[in-house]
């Protein structure tokens, strides 16, 4: 049977959202959370979803709580910080898809076996789940080959269409919290740059990474193992994730590597891979943690 | 050329010429030029990397002194001439940046978006008018990509944020002087808001360019000592500064003093000056961003692929100031040494 979900928000990720979890087998969309009962989103909801509320979170709160399994938050960062006490004083299971900062980080291609004891997750950003995979693998493989990693550099480019008013406010807590996480995965400084560019036809989302590897000898290095390895892991959630350009090293100690991402096209079109790729990463995450429960 | 008030030429050397020095300005340099800029009677100098405040990195290059190394050392050199920075968001950060550099007196930062991305800037020009201590000037980068209703929109966004001034820039060098005119007058009309001109000389008009815009009604003008900047150069300042001064503009600038310290430029930092290359005419005819001409270079060489279809193809992807790396990866493509790599599904 599937168990019963909620969504908080109804901006671009939200809708994305509605469409992936209808193709769910494990959840279903019992409740949409928005704060206008005339909002194109709230009214996009019937369509996917049992009950709408433009109560925001106390709407969530007030609904039959027990009934509801898990709680994605689409909203934004600062909304999130008020929602998550609420959240876990009425132990809902919740995955937040903003850049708040609270809760533990799962990218599932990584550690999503940490989700198990966790009621708080976190998605980090659209950059984090883009980036994260790739930057794990090769600097684990850089440390093996006997070289130092000491720093991670992070540039998104995502198109002006895919980036909403919430994404255009946060900018500076996703700089925060996606430099956060990254240092937390790579063990080493990072610096995180994000574009929002307006280029027609629109740009897909890409990833530029540029790890520092110190006693790097040889310029020639093959990481096509760990890069194929990190696609597989990746591609079973997010088939649009591909490695535009393998790593290789530009100058003296540059590792660098570009991915790009390309949607499902569930609500915005292709060119929106960094809607997917947090969206698809919820939908993983929330299906393992209910199917653990 | 009739006499107007008061025009505010800014000085950007010390900005845009670090990327002419990719990013390489040092400690001494700061010191001397704002210490002579501030003898010359210059209203503002800017100083930092060329992308702004928190922009060291491989993406954009990094640079050889700290933000804030070079605000204090910018800050000690200046008495009456204001300290300016530039940040863009998405590069640069409030707590981390910008919080700091109004602590150490910043006078004025200038917000830079991409044209069409004004409404990017809100939070940083709130904050920074709310914190009582600094100005925030907004301005709309590479502003030959978009018409001039979509300019006036993007600047009454930053008008109602709270900013002091709009400025364009012709961050490509790809103005004349009847687009510098027609967006200049228009600004003016639409606004009660000083307006601004930042120009590039890559296809030889900065000069021109910027005397249109004084003579259109624009209150600030960007230039650098030696035309020091990204590109072909910006307007150079020595030279704008001596026609408005022959034709009885009032600037404050003290033009012996301002000559002296060209003569230390030239014969220090700003030895090899920019000029219009075959590359920096390409790019601007191209629409490109004046500052790419380095990574063109190096990816051209990295992948042996011709420069000047590199620019072309780049000018058609429309790729903008900070996305440099998409220079590597349309150089590699071109050279079909990329390997794509797919999971096998």
């Amino acid at each position: 049977m599937s168990a019963p979900v909620a969504i908080l928000g109804t901006g671009n990720i939200a809708r994305d959202l509605y469409r992936k979890i209808a193709r769910s087998s494990v959840m279903k969309l019992e409740l949409v959370a928005g704060r206008s009962s005339n909002s194109d989103g709230l009214k996009d909801a019937r369509q996917f979803s049992n009950e709408v509320s433009s109560d925001a979170i106390l709407g969530l709160v007030d609904y039959k709580k027990e009934k509801i399994k898990l709680v994605f938050d689409t909203t934004s960062a600062e909304a999130h910080k008020k929602h998550s006490p609420l959240l876990i004083e009425h132990k809902i299971l919740s995955i937040d898809l903003t850049p708040s900062g609270l809760g533990k980080i799962i990218v599932p291609s990584v550690n999503i076996d940490d989700s198990i004891n966790s009621n708080d997750i976190s998605l980090v950003s659209c950059g984090g789940q883009a980036s994260i995979p790739i930057i794990c693998a090769l600097t684990e493989a850089a440390r093996n080959k006997g070289y130092t990693v000491d720093y991670v550099e992070l540039t998104t480019s995502v198109s002006t269409l895919s980036a909403g008013p919430a994404t255009r406010i946060n900018v500076d807590s996703y700089i925060h919290h996606t430099e956060e996480a990254i240092s937390l995965f790579a063990g080493c400084d990072s610096k995180v740059i994000l574009n929002i560019n307006p280029a027609e036809p629109p740009v897909n989302m890409q990833n530029s990474i540029s790890i520092r590897v110190k006693g790097c000898v040889s310029k020639y290095i093959d990481w096509e193992t760990e890069t194929q390895q990190v696609a597989k892991k990746v591609n079973e959630y997010a088939p649009g994730w591909v490695v535009a350009n393998s790593p290789s090293i530009i100058g003296d100690d540059r590792l660098f590597v570009s991915i790009i991402v390309t949607g499902q096209g569930d609500f915005l079109p292709a060119y929106s891979g960094n809607l997917d790729i947090i969206t698809s990463a919820a939908v993983q995450v929330g299906e393992y943690m209910l199917c653990q429960k | 050329m009739s006499k107007v008030s008061f025009i505010e030429i800014h000085d950007s050397t010390l900005r845009d010429g670090n990327h002419a020095a990719r990013q390489s300005i040092d400690l001494e340099t700061i010191r001397a030029h704002c210490t002579m800029a501030n003898q010359a009677g210059l209203v503002s100098v800017e100083v930092g990397h060329g992308n702004g405040l928190g922009a060291s990195s491989y993406q954009v290059g990094f640079a050889k002194i700290t933000d804030s190394e070079a605000l204090r050392a910018a800050k000690q050199s200046l008495n009456t001439t204001k300290l300016v920075v530039h940040v863009i968001p998405g590069c640069a950060v409030y707590d981390r940046d910008i919080k700091p550099a109004i602590e150490m007196g910043v006078d004025i930062f200038r917000v830079g978006v991409h044209c069409t991305e004004a409404d990017l800037t809100e939070t940083f020009i709130r904050e920074i008018k709310r914190s009582g201590s600094a100005t925030a000037y907004g301005c709309l980068m590479m502003s030959h990509m978009a018409s001039i209703d979509h300019l006036i929109k993007e600047a009454e966004k930053m008008y109602n944020y709270g900013a002091s001034a709009v400025c364009i820039y012709d961050s490509a060098g790809a103005y004349d002087q009847e687009r510098t005119r027609n967006v200049i007058t228009s600004l003016k009309k639409e606004f009660d808001m000083k307006v601004g001109f930042h120009g590039h000389n890559n296809l030889g008009l900065a000069i021109a360019n910027s005397l249109t815009a004084i003579e259109s009604g624009a209150d600030i003008i960007d230039a650098a000592i030696c035309g020091y900047g990204a590109g072909a150069g910006n307007t150079q300042l020595e030279v704008l500064a001596s026609i408005l001064d022959k034709n009885n503009y009032s600037t404050g600038i003290r033009i012996a003093e301002l000559l002296k310290l060209a003569d230390q430029a030239s014969s220090t930092y700003a030895k090899s000056k920019p000029f219009s290359s075959s590359l920096s005419i390409a790019t601007a005819i191209h629409g490109l961003f004046s500052g790419f001409a380095p990574q063109i270079e190096k990816a051209s060489n990295l992948y042996s692929v011709d420069p000047f279809e590199l620019i072309k193809q780049l000018g058609k992807k429309g790729v903008l100031a900070g996305q440099e790396d998409l220079i590597y990866t349309t150089a590699a493509n071109m050279s079909g040494k990329n390997n794509h790599t797919h999971a096998d599904k």
